[in-house]
């Protein structure tokens, strides 16, 4: 169904941008590789839907750039053909159907007119395609939306919280949708403050806070960065404590026979055991919690975005 | 460009509006052509008699009507746009954003030569016989006619442009509209009756379009047609490029 294409490079850089006092994206700088999806990941207010739209063209950065394989969006000859874009699922007139909303864009393109049914069938919408768009619900929307960016048949997709308002299947859906893009060949660029619905199918992660870079890289390349923590359980539970103690590591008890070591690596623990002739019944990295990592790295005492000093 | 233009129809056609302000364009030219006749030998009428040259062309610049139906329907043409957040695939299409507003004022130009045509043809189906039982015949190829109904398509067509101007300008629908409905109804004539400043009022947008349509009224003089048409164009431009430069490439949110 989806034919194999190479999308461009993603590369934001040094981009900032100011709104009245909020400094909305400040010295952001990332790239997305083709063939991946990437997971642009922050708190509400973290400056994402700023920086897609920067992105896009549609905003004008205030410094910085962001490119398609070094090109900005607005230099792209005809750019529906090379990105394609989900930024709200609001952006449609009410009173035209849905298969008349892609055949504006079909037009704006020169695509041929099969081409609004063609998508609409990828997404699922061809019961719906004659129908108003003011008779559709917030999921059949973003399914337009997504309709509408695939029009072109694009090598990038940029999305901006495409799960908002769709139900577990329609989250499975897209994942499934994103993932066989992805497969053949395509840069994906995904937004989302709900962490459950990238966790799953996102290779690469970009996470921000107040407008900055805060960590980017795989799932294990940020968890390691943040330092994981070794899970141990002993029947020697104080002696171990004491151990890990001695040799400047943190321990926290998690059960009866359980700890939590933390600043020591897994080998680190295993031979600091062996020495002192612990026994030890289990060792093991503890597993990749994305949301308690997401949730430290962007901890925010006030929760307001930064005022520019 | 021709695609962006077929795009803007398609936008057109795909929803209802032009329907019901067509509807309401004829409407307005079968009422204004019927008082026209009904009450142009009138005395007390500033109007010239039914029966000499400028008389008749100004039954048949009635079609004029039309101009501000056209207007609002470009002003929300494009603001719309902003309303239903359209111009965020619209502009993501086409990046160069003066070219969307380019290809709405050719559009709208288009649509409102179409409706003047339209209107004129209400008008004559309206004028011709009811004249006809005064015992007017009417030649539609003299009597300075034909450039009136130049006139009026050039008009309605301009008011197109001035509709999709004042858009791109105030981008916000309601105050767009309600703008131009206040203006062209309220404003522009009680201002041209002052008589201290007709030297100026002359330069007004609705006055413009009088003068390219050759409307005679004895209070009131107006410009020469293609001055009023130059004028009345030159609004609709200093709009939209003011709009393109102002408002239209502002940041899309």
């Amino acid at each position: 169904m989806v034919r194999t294409k190479r999308g461009e490079r993603i590369a934001v850089s040094h981009l900032t941008k100011t709104f009245g006092r909020v400094r909305a994206v400040d010295d952001l700088t990332f790239t997305v590789e083709p063939g991946g999806i990437a997971g642009f990941l922050g708190p509400n207010g973290a400056g994402k839907t700023t920086t897609l739209r920067a992105l896009l063209g549609l905003i004008h950065a205030d410094a910085g750039s962001a490119t398609f394989d070094g090109r900005p969006y607005r230099a792209l000859r005809s750019p529906n053909n090379d990105v394609g874009a989900v930024l709200d699922a609001g952006t449609f007139h009410p009173a035209r159907s849905g298969r008349n909303h892609l055949r504006v864009y079909c037009t704006v393109n020169g695509y041929p007119m099969r081409r609004a049914d063609e998508v609409l069938d990828m997404v699922g919408l061809t019961h719906a395609a004659r129908r108003a768009v003011h008779g559709y619900s917030l999921g059949m929307r973003q399914r337009l939306a997504l309709a509408t960016a695939l029009l072109g048949d694009p090598g990038v997709l940029v999305l901006d919280e495409p799960a908002n308002g769709l139900d577990p299947h329609g989250i499975a859906w897209l994942r499934d949708v994103l993932r066989e893009l992805a497969e053949r060949g395509r840069t994906i660029l995904v937004s989302s403050h709900v962490l459950a619905e990238l966790q799953q199918f996102v290779d690469h992660f970009v996470i921000v806070n107040e407008g900055r870079l805060i960590r980017q890289g795989t799932l294990e390349e940020i968890a390691d960065a943040q330092g994981r923590a070794v899970m141990v359980r002993t029947p020697q539970l104080n002696e171990f404590l004491a151990a890990v103690r001695q040799h400047g590591g943190h321990a926290d008890t998690t059960g009866p026979d359980s700890a939590r070591v933390r600043r020591m690596t897994v080998d680190e623990v295993g031979q600091l055991a062996h020495r002192e002739a612990i026994e030890l019944r289990w060792l093991a990295l503890e597993p990749v919690n994305l949301e308690e990592i997401f949730l430290a790295l962007t901890e925010q005492p006030t929760g307001v975005p930064q005022e520019v000093r | 460009m021709t695609r962006l233009i077929r795009a803007e129809f398609r936008k057109l056609f795909t929803t209802r509006l032009w329907l019901w302000l067509l509807l309401g364009s004829i409407g307005l030219t079968v009422l204004y052509a019927s008082l026209a006749i009904a009450f142009g030998d009138d005395p007390g009428n500033p109007t010239p008699p039914l029966a000499s040259p400028p008389g008749q062309r100004t039954v048949f610049s009635v079609g004029q009507g039309a101009s501000t139906l056209v207007a609002v329907l470009a002003a929300i043409g494009l603001t719309g746009e902003f309303r239903h957040r359209t111009v965020t695939p619209t502009f993501l299409a086409t990046p160069r954003r003066g070219l969307v507003v380019l290809a709405k004022l050719v559009t709208y130009g288009l649509i409102g030569a179409a409706y003047a045509v339209i209107c004129i043809g209400a008008t004559v189906a309206v004028a011709l016989p009811w004249l006809a039982t005064k015992g007017i015949r009417i030649d539609l190829t003299g009597n300075g006619i034909p450039q009136t109904l130049a006139g009026v398509v050039a008009a309605v067509a301009i008011f197109g442009l001035l509709g999709v101007g004042l858009g791109a300008l105030l981008r916000e629908q309601a105050a767009t509209v309600v703008g131009l409905l206040v203006y062209l109804f309220i404003v522009e004539p009680l201002v041209t009756r002052i008589p201290s400043l007709s030297d100026w009022t002359v330069y007004l947008p609705g006055a413009a379009a009088n003068a390219l349509t050759q409307v005679a009224q004895s209070n009131q003089h107006f410009l020469e047609p293609w001055q009023g048409g130059l004028v009345l164009a030159g609004y609709g431009l200093v709009f939209a490029v003011a709009g393109t430069f102002l408002a239209v490439r502002r940041d899309v949110t």
